[in-house]
């Protein structure tokens, strides 16, 4: 997506919030390290956004991500692979209950984000930014500073091995 | 060559594939079993990758960023007689702008339609300014 006008913080909270928070939340597999992490990217955006001149914004935004995460690993020397809560559904935020069907997609994806987190970083971040946060390839390329076949080989293997992990 | 043509499976399946490729592909899988396979467990995990729950932003991490007093609002419901002043003057101006066309009113007028369209109570209902506001920011 291309940006042609510069956006406020709060526009790029408000739009991206979420997105960014999911993005963290899969990589880390960890509520708190999620809410630290997207918290770090958005502070970051913050100061970034006074020197962003028009271009690719999701290729600005998630290069700032994943160089947020990459620093909070080298930080906290922090092993990729954290090890999950006990009850992933206990940060859905849902005020009122959720219906059975919802419940047990969460149950479903307890295992799916367990496999995410024993893929290589490579893969789990490209197989994240698509699948989850649903950029393009190119757009990936654009955020990881690789090739678009790069990309393309990282997100099949990483799901290669995902189906792998679940059978 | 198995893997070559495997490998272009989730593209495949993401559209990222050229025309060229794609074809290649269809034209391998109608005689390769294995790389059928290959593109159904792909299909597989892409699909359940999809469907992963899509998690709200935490209020406590809003709230660290100031953010709250700009989204909180918004998701209450306003007072009571806001939400009639604000559907009296939208029948207002709706019954006004519908008499005498006048540009100023089409917005609104706009407004007022697409809510009927997505409301199971017809012209009788008027749009509640919270609701309409809230659904933009959630966008």
């Amino acid at each position: 997506m291309t940006e042609e006008a510069p956006i406020s913080w709060e526009e790029v909270a408000r739009t991206h919030g979420r997105k960014i928070y999911n993005f963290a939340y899969r990589l880390t597999g960890n509520p708190d390290d999620a809410a630290d992490l997207a918290q770090d990217v958005l502070l970051r955006v913050r100061r970034g956004l006074e020197s962003y001149t028009p271009g690719s914004f999701e290729g600005w935004l998630w290069r700032i991500t994943r160089n947020a995460f990459l620093d909070d690993v080298r930080r906290k020397k922090r092993r990729p692979t954290t090890p999950l809560p006990e009850h992933l559904d206990r940060t859905n935020l849902a005020s009122t209950p959720a219906p059975d069907d919802v419940l047990a997609s969460i149950r479903l994806g307890d295992d799916l984000q367990k496999a995410l987190l024993a893929l290589p970083f490579d893969f789990r971040e490209s197989v994240v930014m698509c699948d989850v946060i649903g950029l393009s390839y190119d757009e990936i390329a654009a955020a990881v500073s690789v090739p678009v076949g790069t990309v393309r080989s990282r997100i099949h293997r990483g799901r290669k091995m995902l189906r792998e992990s679940l059978s | 060559m198995i893997g070559h043509v495997g490998e272009l499976a989730s593209a495949y399946l993401d559209g990222e594939t050229t025309p060229e490729e794609s074809e290649r592909l269809r034209r391998h899988l109608a005689e390769c079993d294995d790389c059928r396979d290959e593109v159904a467990d792909i299909h597989m995990a892409r699909s359940a990758l999809r469907a992963m729950p899509i998690l709200e932003v935490p209020v406590e991490l809003l709230e660290s960023l100031d953010l709250v007093p700009n989204v909180v609002p918004l998701r209450k419901r306003p007072p009571m007689w806001i939400a009639a002043a604000a559907a009296a003057l939208i029948m207002f101006v709706t019954f006004a702008a519908a008499l005498t066309p006048d540009p100023v009113g089409v917005p609104l007028i706009q407004v007022s339609h697409e809510y009927q369209e997505q409301s199971s109570l017809g012209s009788a209902v008027v749009p509640n300014v919270g609701a309409v506001r809230a659904e933009r920011i959630r966008e």
